[in-house]
């Protein structure tokens, strides 16, 4: 069952077309990547499936609604999160804090017994530490708990956006380039862990540059080229797609 | 951790205590402990910018546009209509948090700068309205014969009983305000402050949880407001001008930003200070000045920052700086 959908979906800023009139599925439990020479447009795509942009065409449809005029917020409220390639964390906050940060979608406390610590806070609260425990012991974080978020090398950075997007478990996880800036070590570690994080229940959808992370683990491969799709299929099939072949290689003239 | 470390932990927040309890008694003269309850009223109103300002990353510098309306909110419901000065106090946090929205909602997309002006202006319209609004505000005559609190059949009228309502308020938001930073919602507030594109991709609806900083905010501010007005006795529009706001900032600032302790040592310091200085005649303002030039230069997260540092030295947490640092590299090999 397609659990994300884009129908005909595009932005243009100022007559530059960033992204064109592209149409995809991303089926749930799967494992969907999005590749494309630098530039292609794949980071904008996130961008508006996640609402931080408004598309100019189409729409974005989420188990089957149309989520297109929902805001950012509202999209994460719904299952759909994601994380960032240029690492957008909460620095100055502890990595406990930031991962708690990630379960607010899911939390319900309001201000008032914020402040009076009323037993549902409490609870709450309680229940809350556990969850993040348990996602920051996936993702080897769980020594750094109380340091804070900038202090933490860049693959740790790396994994703690991943920590905060998974740990209120989203229907769909929109990754972008999580393997950028990792060695070979950590990317067969990264590469084990997305296929946990499906075989878990949760949808991936990836931006990556690394080949042989996108080859191995993606159920789907999507194409862009300058903003448009020009391939969709298997991983075998978009590798031998000439179409493919092309924009990464050139034209054999 | 030595027995020292131990006692200290164990000590240290009775001893705080004991000494906020027994201050009237040891306080030289009453005009000081007046200065004293001052800076109380102060530091309630630095913890409420700090909500604002330091969790949430909204730099207000129109602040004591929200302390000026509880004052006169509370002033004139006993004065003038008659309410019992603990309600007439409640109203004025209330009253303050409403208004708050006429400034929220509009500044609700404005960033760094355009909110800061956005604030300034706020603060002056206030200012301008608690003098020309004259049938309700008496204008530059101000609000005379403001009652004094009283409860359970007891006056609290002289500073030395007063200070006990003052304390026992500035307890309580203290708490309210710990409370909040580990909660869902103090999270939300800090995320904005951090990231506020990944706020948004966490799940905060991020112009919804400014208008609540706002709201809790200025709820503080008015009731520190309405203290004012009952331990004064009189308001007028003089005490609520716009330099007023950059004292309070400079509270903030000095104590350091987003920290309690320092939101606490800032208001009561920065209204100490310029009094204990007052024997230096006119040369006092300058050394006030040069003072807090000096502390924001050595102690860059404020006296919060420094006390926090004290305290874990205290309490065995932290050695005296150098050994740390030994450890730190040990601990990269």
């Amino acid at each position: 069952m397609a659990i994300l959908e884009t129908h005909g979906i595009g932005i243009h800023f100022d007559g530059l077309r960033a992204v064109d009139n592209v149409s995809f599925t991303a089926e749930e439990g799967q494992i969907t990547s999005i590749i494309g020479p630098n530039g292609a447009g794949k980071t904008t795509l996130f961008n508006l499936i996640a609402g931080f942009y408004t598309p100019t065409e189409g729409t974005v449809d989420f188990e089957g609604k149309d989520i297109t005029k929902l805001k950012t917020h509202e999209r994460t409220r719904l299952g759909l999160a994601r994380t960032f390639q240029n690492i957008n964390l909460f620095r100055e906050l502890s990595v406990m804090d930031n991962v708690l940060a990630g379960l607010h979608s899911v939390t319900k406390c309001d201000p008032i017994s914020s402040m009076l610590n009323l037993p549902n806070k409490i609870m709450e609260e309680k229940e809350s530490k556990k969850k993040v425990m348990e996602t920051l012991e996936f993702l080897n974080l769980s020594e750094y708990v109380n340091e804070k978020a900038g202090s933490l090398s860049y693959g740790l950075q790396k994994n703690l956006e991943i920590a905060r997007a998974i740990v209120f478990r989203p229907k769909v996880v929109l990754l972008d380039e999580p393997a950028s800036g990792l060695n070979t070590n950590d990317l067969h570690e990264l590469s084990q862990r997305i296929v946990t994080i499906r075989d878990s229940g949760i949808t991936v959808v990836l931006i990556e540059h690394k080949m042989d992370v996108v080859m191995s683990i993606s159920d789907k491969i999507i194409v862009l080229n300058f903003g448009e799709k020009i391939a969709d299929g298997t991983p075998d099939e978009v590798a031998n797609d000439p179409a493919v072949i092309e924009a990464y290689l050139g034209k054999d003239e | 951790m030595t027995l020292f470390n131990k006692v200290y932990k164990a000590t240290r927040i009775w001893i705080l205590l004991a000494v906020a309890l027994t201050l009237p008694y040891w306080v030289p003269n009453n005009y000081y402990l007046q200065i004293f309850c001052l800076g109380m009223i102060f530091a309630i109103l630095t913890l409420s910018l700090n909500i604002l300002s330091g969790m949430t990353g909204l730099f207000s510098v129109g602040f004591i546009a929200f302390f000026g309306i509880g004052a006169y909110t509370s002033a004139i419901l006993t004065t003038k209509l008659g309410f019992p000065v603990p309600l007439a106090m409640f109203l004025a946090g209330v009253l303050s948090s409403i208004l708050s929205l006429t400034l929220s909602l509009p500044t609700m997309r404005l960033k760094g700068m355009y909110f800061a002006v956005a604030t300034l202006a706020f603060g002056e319209i206030m200012y301008q309205l608690f003098l020309n609004w004259t049938a309700v505000t008496e204008g530059t005559k101000g609000i005379k014969g403001i009652p004094a609190l009283e409860l359970f059949g007891t006056s609290f009228r002289s500073y030395s009983k007063f200070y006990y309502v003052i304390l026992v308020i500035l307890i309580l938001i203290i708490m309210l305000a710990r409370n909040l930073i580990s909660s869902r919602t103090g999270r939300a507030m800090l995320s904005i402050r951090e990231n506020d594109i990944a706020a948004e991709a966490v799940g905060v609806n991020v112009p919804q949880y400014k208008m609540i900083s706002f709201l809790i905010s200025t709820f503080f501010a008015g009731i520190a407001g309405a203290l004012y007005a009952h331990m004064v006795r009189y308001v007028s529009p003089e005490s609520f001008v716009n330099a007023e706001s950059a004292a309070v900032l400079a509270m903030m600032v000095v104590g350091g930003i987003g920290s309690i302790p320092g939101a606490i040592v800032g208001g009561i310091g920065l209204t100490v200070l310029p009094e204990f200085m007052r024997f230096l005649g006119n040369i006092r303002m300058v050394l006030y000045g040069a003072s807090i030039v000096l502390i924001v230069i050595f102690a860059p997260r404020g006296l919060g920052g420094l006390i926090e540092r004290i305290d874990n030295i205290l309490s065995g947490k932290q050695s005296l700086g150098v050994q740390k640092k030994q450890q730190h590299i040990e601990g990269e090999e």
